[in-house]
């Protein structure tokens, strides 16, 4: 198997050929790709579909990890829009902030957000774990349909709107709940995996008040009885 | 026996009321007792400026026509190699539209795909993601990317001839899609990470893009997936045609399907088909004038979709300009939609062969927009896909009557001059000649036409002068 780390100048190559080669990479079981110079450019690391560690020094732009399976990723800096969307397992790690739709329609796998994301985060999430240090901009938590969200700081206006199942927890202020959102008790079993989640980002999970945000069903099947839940649904 | 004719106390005749007609009574009831609108399958009720409202003008002594037996007339066609991708080859230009499995049952999509691989062309999946059968039965098949991302799966986008991201679709511009509780079975259910049962309305936006310089972005990260190696599709409902046609270019798009108003849908709200979006026949001709003005045409490939009822159809839709066009309805009738066969289930939905539209019951008596495994069962798909191949072939066959009957040996060189406009909504939509002039009726044309009149005759407004008399 091999050992080498591969090193990638990102301002050498087209994406192309920069995705190319962690895709090689990780075919010929090369454990680790470095990327320097990153320069926030687009669609880096997308649909890597097997395990390899890859690391950008410096941040990148939308999708970045977008479509992949088995991949962990790390970056060192700020990310775009919509990184690590539809990732089906693996997992990646922003030390920065990240764009709106974070980790949107992910099925699977692990995406952490050290800073502040924007709107939209965790959008119609179909598994997996969306972890984000700071806080998260308005709809996040948008039609989530399954999987865990954890929000350290705020939750802007309209969180968990029309989930249909799933879990989101907050553990600072929530501006205003989405549709049919509503707050649930925070079990035993909730907190273990809280504390399992943060511990394994550095984050310690007794330090936050935290709210379970779960569907109140309420919109799941339609009924002219309760028009009012309907009102700003349809 | 005669019809009863309803009449006032004082005999005389009630005039039917157009306002409040029968329908629009039944509508508002209808309405009062479900608490909400209503939802049906198909498409649009509504009479829309249509192909139909065209005519062929094969060859005559000014033309010489191409005999139908023993000349070629081409049908294959290439599309989506813009970019260098491989290409859709299509034998004959048709495709079978994208149709979700959930509001088809998995022997419809079987029978499709099986079908298109016999005839050469390529089917497409829908909402709820790529069906295993449906894979193996096609040999092209293009991969939705839709708002929902219901079983999006990327080895299935890997897996797939070409990606197609749908903005939106004829037959409900603007709005997500629809599958009530009744077709969410355990099994749909799974394939979309859905509760089993639950009235499901997809999103209308894309989760991780917005607007058309996003869309270039999510351009690139399909073609980052794919390694460049399948053309990518940006389908769009018809509403501002020139404008969309631009903009999906400029964002990157191999082909663009442009899905008119007469597009059909497994459910939607009724008052959406029949009020929303542009007629096909209209976006076609907005579509290739944008492409036109941008000097893609031809190279941005344009399928044309919505309401195509055969080949007659189709031909008229390729002498327009479109490179190809794409059947769901149509496709679904030849599978068995609407036949006369197991009545009185029909009539249990309260309705007739020939006018049912109950996909969105579950309830479809031939099983095609079902997920009841009875009546999944009615439909044997060697059998159906026999039929759907059947009338693939006579489209294309019509296709090149038409074409050969105007002189051409293949049919995407048929063109505007082969048509003429049997009203005047359809000559000022499509600018072709109505029939009797020389003029379409586009108010620069009849201008043109006017002023043409005018310096023949010497008129200064428009009328022939009276011959001068001499005594």
């Amino acid at each position: 198997m091999a050992t080498l780390t591969s090193e990638i100048d990102c301002s050498q190559h087209t994406t192309r050929e920069i995705n190319q080669a962690i895709k090689r990479a990780a075919a010929d079981g090369v454990p680790e790709v470095r990327l320097t110079n990153p320069a926030a450019r687009h669609c880096l690391a997308v649909a890597v579909m097997s395990p390899v560690r890859v690391v950008f020094d410096g941040p990148v732009g939308w999708y970045c990890g977008g479509m992949s399976d088995g991949v962990e990723i790390v970056v060192n800096g700020n990310c775009g829009w919509s990184v690590g969307e539809n990732l089906m397992s693996g997992s990646i790690a922003v030390h920065g902030n990240g764009g709106s739709s974070a980790a949107a329609t992910i099925r699977g796998g692990r995406v952490f957000i050290e800073g502040d994301t924007g709107a939209r985060s965790g959008i119609s999430m179909k598994g997996g774990t969306l972890i984000v240090g700071g806080s998260v901009g308005y709809m996040s938590g948008f039609m989530m349909q399954r999987g865990t969200m954890i929000v350290c700081g705020d939750a802007g206006d309209g969180i968990g709107d029309s989930m249909y199942e799933g879990a989101v927890f907050v553990g600072g202020e929530i501006h205003s709940l989405g549709a049919d959102c509503v707050e649930a008790e925070l079990t035993g079993d909730d907190r273990a995996v809280l504390e399992s989640e943060l511990t394994a980002n550095g984050i310690d999970a007794g330090g936050f008040d935290w709210k379970k945000l779960v569907s109140g069903r309420k919109l799941w099947n339609f009924s002219k009885h309760e028009y009012d839940h309907w009102r700003g649904a349809l | 026996m005669t019809d009863f004719i309803p009449r006032g106390e004082d005999g005389h005749v009630h005039q039917a009321l157009w306002v409040w007609s029968p329908e629009t009574i039944d509508d508002i009831q209808t309405k009062a007792e479900l608490g909400r609108y209503t939802n049906r399958g198909l498409g649009t009720t509504r009479r829309t400026p249509h192909f139909q409202d065209l005519t062929f003008v094969p060859c005559t002594l000014s033309r010489v026509p191409l005999e139908g037996y023993r000349e070629t007339c081409n049908t294959a066609v290439e599309i989506g190699a813009r970019h260098g991708a491989t290409p859709i080859r299509l034998a004959t230009p048709i495709t079978i539209a994208g149709m979700s499995y959930g509001a088809l049952s998995r022997n419809a999509k079987q029978a499709l795909g099986m079908a298109a691989t016999r005839v050469g062309i390529s089917t497409t999946t829908g909402d709820g993601g790529m069906l295993d059968l449906e894979r193996e039965a096609s040999d092209q098949l293009v991969y939705q990317v839709l708002p929902s991302r219901y079983g999006f799966n990327p080895h299935h986008l890997r897996m797939a001839n070409a990606a197609e991201i749908v903005i939106g679709q004829g037959a409900k511009p603007g709005t997500g899609g629809v599958l009530l509780g009744a077709k969410v079975s355990e099994i749909i259910a799974e394939a979309r990470t859905l509760p089993p049962g639950v009235d499901q309305r997809s999103p209308c936006r894309h989760p991780d893009f917005v607007g058309p310089d996003d869309l270039q972005i999510k351009i690139e990260e399909l073609r980052e997936a794919t390694d460049g190696q399948i053309p990518i599709y940006v389908k769009v409902g018809a509403c501002r045609v020139a404008d969309d046609v631009k903009l999906a270019c400029k964002a990157g798009a191999d082909v663009i399907v442009m899905d008119g108003l007469e597009g059909g849908t497994g459910a939607s709200p009724d008052s959406l088909m029949d009020h929303t979006g542009i007629p096909t026949m209209a976006a076609l001709v907005e579509a290739v004038a944008a492409l036109r003005e941008m000097r893609l045409e031809g190279v941005v490939n344009l399928i044309i979709s919505g309401g195509i009822r055969n080949g007659v159809d189709a031909a008229k839709a390729l002498a327009l300009g479109a490179d190809a066009v794409s059947i769901g309805t149509a496709a679904m009738i030849a599978l068995n939609c609407n036949r006369p066969i197991f009545v009185e289930d029909y009539h249990r939905l309260g309705t007739e062969p020939g006018a049912c539209h109950h996909c969105h019951t579950g309830l479809c008596p031939v099983g095609i927009t079902t997920q009841d495994e009875d009546l999944i069962a009615r439909l044997p798909a060697e059998e159906a896909a026999d039929r759907v191949a059947g009338f693939l072939n006579s489209m294309t066959q019509e296709m090149q009557m038409f074409a050969r009957a105007c002189g051409k040996n293949d049919v995407h060189d048929l063109e505007p001059e082969d048509l003429r406009a049997m009203t005047i909504e359809a000559s000022a939509i499509t600018n072709i000649p109505l029939v009797g002039t020389d003029f379409a009726f586009r108010p620069e044309s009849f201008a043109d036409a006017v002023m043409r009149a005018m310096a023949a005759t010497g008129s200064t407004n428009g009328h022939t002068q009276p011959a001068k008399v001499t005594h």
